[in-house]
């Protein structure tokens, strides 16, 4: 990291708030949403130097932790344009069709049961699993994720539905399966 | 489906399954090490305190205008230090030079550097005075430190014609 924009101690307070209170939102987006292919500590400390080299403008920001994860969400894109081109691009659900009438709430309760619902939110279409992730990792409102994705809000709703769907089946079917 | 329906957590049927995917993706503290990182740059940024680059700017513009006093043209040298004598701009330049050490709070570091130079003075003043004698006084006579004589332990003459001769 270079020397960058100087900061005073207010501006530094600023930042101390945020890294505490934005900064686990923030890595729990990025690691999720972008996947394992992506060192999500490097983008989360690369979005705070770009936050003190932009400070005056996070500080006039209404929505400093929409900053932030703008910030972040840039940077990954920007990774995934030139090194992992078509990454960001829809795919098609690897989740496995419902084969039992088995409720898959009934299921996720071990550890090993959580990190298959992990293993399955990684397996979500990019762009269904942004949408969760903003929403459940980043505690953003729809409103809030329609605008930082610029899509409408009823596509936002529209794929965290279809995320859902999507994760029911695969925990279900893994059930089966195994 | 409208957002409130999914903002709520049992907006599905199925509303266990919503927590525990909640659960799942719950943001969990950063690394240590990660924090320290990005702490470290913040750090390097750091606007230093207003006395420190006082204090920086201040020693220069005081190393600078001493320079100046020692390389002045208009100035006379002597054979000894003593007996420098200093022009009005020389003299300007010492006190703005004092002004700006004393501005940082070096008030006491300054004055006890004058006061060194005047221990200097004085002693240079005996030594020359003893071993030069009146040659050397006939020179440096209207120097105003011979007020001082009994304080410094400076002997001077009372006047002209009781000087020794060489």
């Amino acid at each position: 990291m270079t020397k960058g924009k100087a900061l005073n101690d207010e501006q530094r307070r600023l930042l101390e708030t945020l890294l505490h209170d934005v900064g686990p939102r923030l890595l729990g987006y990025v690691r999720r949403a972008f996947g394992a292919g992506i060192e999500a500590e490097e983008i989360v400390a690369e979005t705070f130097s770009r936050a003190a080299d932009n400070i005056e403008a996070l500080a006039a920001s209404g929505r400093q932790d929409l900053y932030l994860l703008t910030t972040a969400r840039n940077i990954c894109r920007d990774l995934f344009r030139k090194h992992r081109p078509g990454l960001l691009t829809e795919q098609q659900s690897r989740s496995q069709p419902d084969r039992d009438g088995t409720t898959p709430a009934d299921r996720i309760e071990s550890r090993e049961d959580r990190a298959r619902l992990l293993a399955a939110v990684d397996a979500l279409p990019p762009a269904q699993r942004e949408v969760v992730t903003l929403r459940l990792s980043a505690e953003l409102k729809f409103e809030e994720i329609a605008d930082l994705l610029s899509i409408p809000l009823g596509t936002a709703l529209s794929r965290m539905d279809a995320a859902m769907k999507n994760l029911k089946k695969a925990m279900g079917s893994e059930n089966v399966a195994g | 489906m409208s957002p409130a329906d999914f903002e709520k957590p049992n907006w599905d049927t199925d509303g266990e399954f919503l927590h525990s995917l909640q659960d799942a993706l719950r943001p969990e503290p950063l690394p240590d090490e990660l924090t320290d990182r990005i702490r470290a740059d913040w750090d390097r940024r750091a606007v230093p305190g207003r006395v420190i680059r006082l204090r920086s700017w201040s020693w220069a513009a005081a190393a600078a205008a001493c320079l100046m006093v020692l390389l002045w043209p208009s100035r006379q040298f002597d054979s000894s230090f003593a007996a420098v004598e200093l022009t009005a701009d020389d003299a300007a330049l010492i006190v703005a030079a004092y002004g700006v050490l004393s501005w940082e709070d070096t008030v006491d570091y300054s004055i006890a550097m004058i006061d060194v130079s005047m221990n200097d003075i004085d002693q240079t003043l005996r030594v020359d005075g003893g071993v030069s004698g009146a040659a050397y006084f006939d020179d440096a006579w209207d120097l105003p430190i011979s007020d001082n004589a009994g304080e410094t332990g400076v002997r001077m003459p009372a006047d002209a014609a009781a000087m020794p001769t060489v």
